[in-house]
């Protein structure tokens, strides 16, 4: 009876209050470039009540009606504020500028979050101008082999720029370009990123606590955005380096209202191989052809139609081209002593790329509701041909054989996202996107032709793999809430439904996360969060092949899930220092792993045979020590961690540690400006060798009857157990120095870096080896004689030693 | 044989690599009993014993364990103790060949192996312990017709003739079964060396070979990119299971290249001494068999591959390695031409070639 009364009280109560408030809603940029800032600060400074920009740069706050003081923040920036008499809903945007005495490269737009404020845990916001500064292998800046330097991230193998988060495997990580999914990030089989550091604003790497609006990988997502371009001048970078060069421009195409942003790079891996494939050549009397190389351009435009609508239109093209060619000639006898010439051509090419696009629409619903919609693309191909062809030039006939083998996947995705601020308590997100999936999972073409004479034959055929389409529906709800001053939680649902080949599968995945802020300076937190993954990879464990394959789950496997509990605290020191120490318990299930000897290179017939399924866990400690302002910046992080994996039917059954199992993790990442001339920066990195499967044993064979097989007979090898081998220990220090030179029109960088600085031998791989005795001369003979017996040795094969590299650019 | 066209980068960094010894850590290592042995029914059973020897150090000979005292039970009961007798080296082979693979001694039964029997191994030995292994000899499956057609002049070589095989058998139904199917090939070609238009010479060349069958069930057609890049395994020893035609009656289908012996119009060069064998077993063979020919083949087709996970080779020996098969066969043969001829001078050593030359 009293019921309704109470509720409709507290209603009154709560609209009573709402009408007592007012909100104010805008953007906040940056006052030169007009590029929005994501995650800037704002708060009324004498409640201290605040909120956060979104990913956009909006904000929406309600505050009690009356004198206020508003105040923008954003590190790097000077705070800026206004007073105002609010009596209605306002809208104010912030154009904040640069700190005076930041105004040059080394000005790092930090990390945004307050990791004291903030619910969000186990992510990391990498400031990409920090990331320029950081020395890599061959001086080329990669967005993902900073990443590998973070706490929680494994690299796996040396050189690429493949990561493992927290005992995930390589395909459990979600790549997002201004939110379109990237299916293969790399390029030249992992050795770069697809990511041009040149026309990335920023990038955020989630390993848990995921929020509700991220599902569809188990591990991590790897939210990155493109520079909007600049709304006042045009600007550019051009950079050349040892191989690759790349360029970038953005600016106004009409100030304040449109602006643009293009970057285009290319390596020259083939050009630099030319002479010494000349080389061998002219040696071998050979007429050979070889090289591989890659290029690819993003580009973004976006345009205000007013303060509440707003356009972005962004693209990205990448391809990567590897290709063999020969040509020979050749006498032969036939039966008859004639003497017959042929002419031999042959082409081998690998091509495989990504092609993105997205169509982004803001719109301001009301102060209080922001809405975004968007339109997406993203492909990927792969596709290898050969050409063969035999010419007898003798008698004018000819025989060509052609293959073609291409396989791809294809999304198109709708969706539509809301932040909702109905109360400076309440900040919801939610939001429904529906994907179509369309997976190629291999077609292939075959034409062989003989022509003889005035005759021809010849075979076409084209065989393909069917076509499998798939429908990808989620939904998610998300509210970051203010429970006191002290305690917040972000409580979410995503909900995932995906539909493939007459099965559906439902997969409502919650997740939660608490805050708990002891005072301003500490707070301890806790989330839990499920993910759930439609998708599985068939790829290399260790190199990102053009030939990894995206398939869809199957009724024989089903989607992987992941349960992740983290427990954490943040703690703001002085010197600008932030700790965060956090613990991890993560299980897998629904993991697929090739049979022993299924090769791991991409395969798509029959996949279903060539794997098994299993499950894995990991768990671990990290902790985190960074430095986002001042003249010196950067972390230290070190990762505790042990990761397993457990089938049936590989291993006896038994767990096994994952091959990128590490106990001991460490990695420093520093840059310091000495003036405004120099800055430095180095990285050191410590880690647990990497699991290996060695063999132990030999063993006699028995020939096998009936069979001229070379392998019959032969001895076989015994092997402990799956990764039953720790590789040593693997370390490795970077240094990097950037002078910078003020000229007419700009900046020049020179940049000098050197890999692996004190040349440590890090194993790439362990191989048996034979060593054979010294050569000692017989005393009586004076024969020069092996001394003792040949010894097999265990060897460790290192191929990166220390690299020097050099690149020079010039800003404008 | 691969072709490694995509890591021309990564072989560049490989050979520009460095090696060095690392410490190898070797707790936790020791040798262990291998056990090897097939058993062909109707036929005594012959075993090899030896130890796993540690693989670094200092090369040395396989232990062969000549004081093994091997008990056989058959279904349950304990029938014998095996006897020992000295192995020959085969002829023709060197020292290392005796050395590294050639037991000296070899432990063999009175008793012969019957279908449908179970025979278990008790090894013992000092220093090893006790070893166990059993197998169940199975029915062997008759092969019901074999067809063979002459289709036409071989692909890219019109020496040869292209010869289609059709063998028919029955797998029995719901049941699990494992077969493996042997095609030997055995032919003389016909060579003359001449001086201008005088024939100096004539010799028939002896090839002899055990043939890869390309039949969907024992080798699926693999021709996707991972097979045009890089290469798959076959089979080549033609093992498969009933797991596609289990109860069916199947019949495998498969080319083989013959020689042509009629390829000048008008004269059968069978005349002149050329010859072909062909002989068909279709074995029917133990699981333990099957798990084993597979793997120790792609346990040597994987060995070095840096994208492969290695494999283990499968054993069903308790408490140490090795294996304890067995197979039961149906043998079909046939000949064309007369071999071996007194007369006639034969050059052996084109073995598992298509050699080609002009005289």
């Amino acid at each position: 009876m009293y019921k309704p009364t109470i509720l409709l009280a507290i209603l009154f109560i709560t609209l009573s209050a709402q009408a007592q408030k007012a909100t104010i809603s805008g953007y906040i940029s940056d006052k030169n470039s007009r590029e929005r800032l994501i995650n800037a600060n704002v708060y009324e400074n004498n409640t201290l009540q605040g909120t956060t920009a979104n990913n956009f740069g909006f904000y929406s706050i309600s505050l009690p009606k009356g004198k206020i003081t508003l105040v923008a923040s954003f590190i790097g920036y000077t705070p800026q504020q206004f007073e105002i008499d609010l009596q209605e809903n306002t809208t104010i945007n912030f154009d904040l500028e640069l700190k005076s005495d930041q105004l040059d490269e080394i000005t790092v737009v930090g990390n945004q979050i307050n990791k004291v404020e903030d619910t969000q845990m186990s992510m990391i916001d990498i400031p990409i101008q920090k990331l320029q500064k950081i020395p890599v292998i061959m001086g080329e800046a990669d967005v993902l082999k900073v990443i590998q330097l973070l706490p929680g991230v494994q690299g796996g193998t040396e050189g690429t720029s493949g990561i493992y988060v927290r005992g995930g495997g390589p395909d459990q990580n979600l790549f997002l370009l201004d939110g379109v999914p990237v299916y293969n990030a790399s390029h030249l089989l992992g050795f770069f990123s697809v990511f041009n550091p040149d026309a990335i604003k920023t990038v955020k790497l989630y390993k848990g606590g995921f929020p509700s609006r991220f599902g569809g990988r188990l591990s991590s997502v790897v939210d990155i955005s493109m520079k909007d371009g600049n709304m006042q001048k045009l600007k550019g970078d051009i950079s050349i380096g040892l191989i690759s060069s790349k360029l970038m421009l953005e600016g106004p195409i009409i100030k304040d209202k449109t602006s643009f942003m293009v970057s285009a790079r290319r390596t020259y891996l083939d050009v630099m191989a030319k002479p010494i494939i000349g080389l061998i050549n002219k040696i071998e009397g050979s007429d050979m052809d070889a090289g591989a190389f890659f290029h690819d351009y993003n580009m973004k435009v976006n345009h205000i139609f007013n303060d509440r609508s707003r356009l972005y239109i962004s693209g990205y093209f990448g391809k990567d081209k590897g290709f063999v060619g020969n040509e020979s000639t050749s006498n032969r006898v036939n039966a008859n002593n004639d003497l017959i010439q042929y002419k031999y051509k042959d082409e081998t090419s690998l091509k495989w790329g990504n092609t993105i696009g997205s169509a982004r629409w803001n719109y301001l619903v009301s102060p209080k509701l922001f809405s975004n919609t968007t339109v997406t693309y993203s492909k990927y191909l792969f596709d290898v041909g050969s050409n063969f062809k035999a010419t007898n030039i003798t008698e004018n006939t000819f025989k060509e054989d052609i293959f073609r083998y291409y396989s791809g996947i294809e999304d198109i995705t709708g969706k539509i996202d809301f932040d909702y601020f109905p109360t400076p308590r309440h900040s919801i997100k939610f939001g429904t996107a529906y994907t179509y999936h369309h997976f190629t999972p291999g077609a292939k073409r075959i034409q062989l032709e003989s022509v003889v004479l005035a005759d021809s034959s010849g075979i076409n055929k084209d065989f393909a793999n069917r076509d499998i389409f798939a429908h990808d529906f989620a939904a998610y709800i998300e509210d970051d809430i203010t429970i006191t001053e002290n305690l917040k939680i972000n409580a979410g649902l995503h909900l995932s439904v995906f539909n493939v080949q007459n099965e559906t599968f439902i997969r409502p995945q919650p997740r939660i996360s608490l805050r708990y802020k002891a005072n301003d300076n500490w707070a301890m937190k806790a989330s839990y969060t499920r993910m759930a993954q439609h998708v599985h990879l068939l790829t290399s464990s260790g190199i990102s092949m053009p030939t990894d394959l995206w398939l869809p789950v199957t009724k024989n496997f089903a989607p992987p899930i992941s349960d992740q509990f983290v427990l954490g605290t943040a703690i703001n020191l002085p010197l600008g220092l932030n700790l965060t120490l956090e613990g991890f318990y993560k299980t897998m299930t629904n993991l697929i792993e090739y049979k022993e000897g299924a090769s791991f290179m991409g395969n798509d017939t029959n996949w279903e045979e060539k794997v098994e399924k299993g499950k894995g866990w990991s768990y671990g400690a990290e902790v985190m020590l960074e430095k986002t302002i001042g003249k010196t910046t950067g972390w230290i992080g070190y990762t505790w961690s042990k990761t397993e994996r457990q089938f049936d039917n590989l291993n006896f059954g038994n767990p096994f540690p994952a091959k990128y199992d590490r106990r001991h993790d460490v990695s420093i990442a520093i840059t310091h400006k000495i003036s405004d001339k120099i800055d430095i920066g180095g990285t050191w990195v410590y880690g647990t060798g990497n699991a290996v499967t060695l063999a132990i044993m030999d063993f006699p064979s028995m020939e096998i009857p009936y069979s001229n097989s070379w392998y019959s007979g032969q001895n076989l090898k015994d092997y402990g157990g799956r990764n039953n081998y720790r590789m040593p220990a693997y370390h490795r220090m970077d240094l990097g120095v950037n002078l910078h030179k003020e000229k007419k029109h700009g900046t020049r960088t020179w940049s000098f870096s050197l890999y692996n600085a004190y040349n440590n031998m890090n194993p790439f791989l362990l191989e048996w080896g034979m060593k054979q005795g010294d050569y000692i001369y017989n005393s009586v003979t004076g024969e020069r004689v092996l001394d003792g017996e040949p010894e097999i040795i265990l060897e460790k094969l290192s191929i990166f030693p220390m690299i020097p590299s050099i690149s020079y650019s010039f800003k404008f | 044989m691969k072709q490694i066209i995509l890591f021309t980068i990564l072989i560049g960094l490989l050979m520009a690599g460095c090696r060095e010894e690392v410490k190898f850590n070797d707790e936790n290592i020791a040798s262990k009993m291998v056990v090897n042995s097939f058993i062909d029914a109707d036929s005594t059973i012959k075993v090899s014993v030896a130890g796993s020897k540690p693989i670094p150090g200092v090369t040395s000979n396989f232990n062969w364990i000549n004081d093994a005292t091997i008990k056989l039970f058959v279904d349950g009961k304990e029938t014998e103790t095996l006897k020992t007798m000295n192995q020959a080296v085969p002829e023709g082979n060197d020292d290392y060949y005796e050395q590294n693979y050639t037991p000296n001694v070899i432990y063999y039964s009175e008793t012969k192996a019957k279908v449908g029997k179970t025979y278990k191994l008790e090894i013992n030995h000092k220093r090893y312990g006790l070893a166990t292994c059993e197998t169940t000899i199975p029915e062997p499956i008759q092969i019901i017709s074999i067809d063979t057609m002459v289709t036409g002049p071989a692909q890219y070589n019109y020496e040869n003739n292209n010869l289609n095989v059709k063998i028919k058998f029955k797998d029995p139904a719901n049941e699990a079964n494992y077969y493996r199917l042997i095609a030997y090939i055995n032919q003389g070609i016909y060579r003359e060396k001449r001086y201008q238009d005088t024939v100096m010479d004539s010799v028939i060349e002896v090839r002899e070979n055990y043939l890869t069958i390309y039949d969907p069930v024992i080798n699926p057609e693999q021709e996707d990119a991972n097979d045009f890049l890089f290469g798959s395994p076959r089979n080549p020893y033609n093992v498969f299971s009933d797991e596609l035609i289990d109860g069916r009656e199947y019949t495998i289908n498969f080319d083989i290249n013959i020689y042509n012996h009629q390829r000048i119009e008008g004269i059968d060069m069978t005349e002149k001494g050329e010859f072909h064998q062909l002989k068909f077993i279709l074995q029917s063979i133990t699981p333990e068999t099957y798990l084993f020919l597979k793997s120790s083949y792609l346990h040597h087709y994987y060995d070095g591959d840096l994208f492969a996970e290695p494999v283990q080779v499968f054993s069903n020996v308790e408490n140490g390695l090795g294996i304890l098969g067995g197979q039961s066969n149906d043998v079909i043969s046939f000949q064309k031409g007369n071999f071996p001829v007194d007369s006639i001078n034969y050059h052996y050593g084109y073995y598992n070639t298509y050699y080609y030359s002009n005289y």
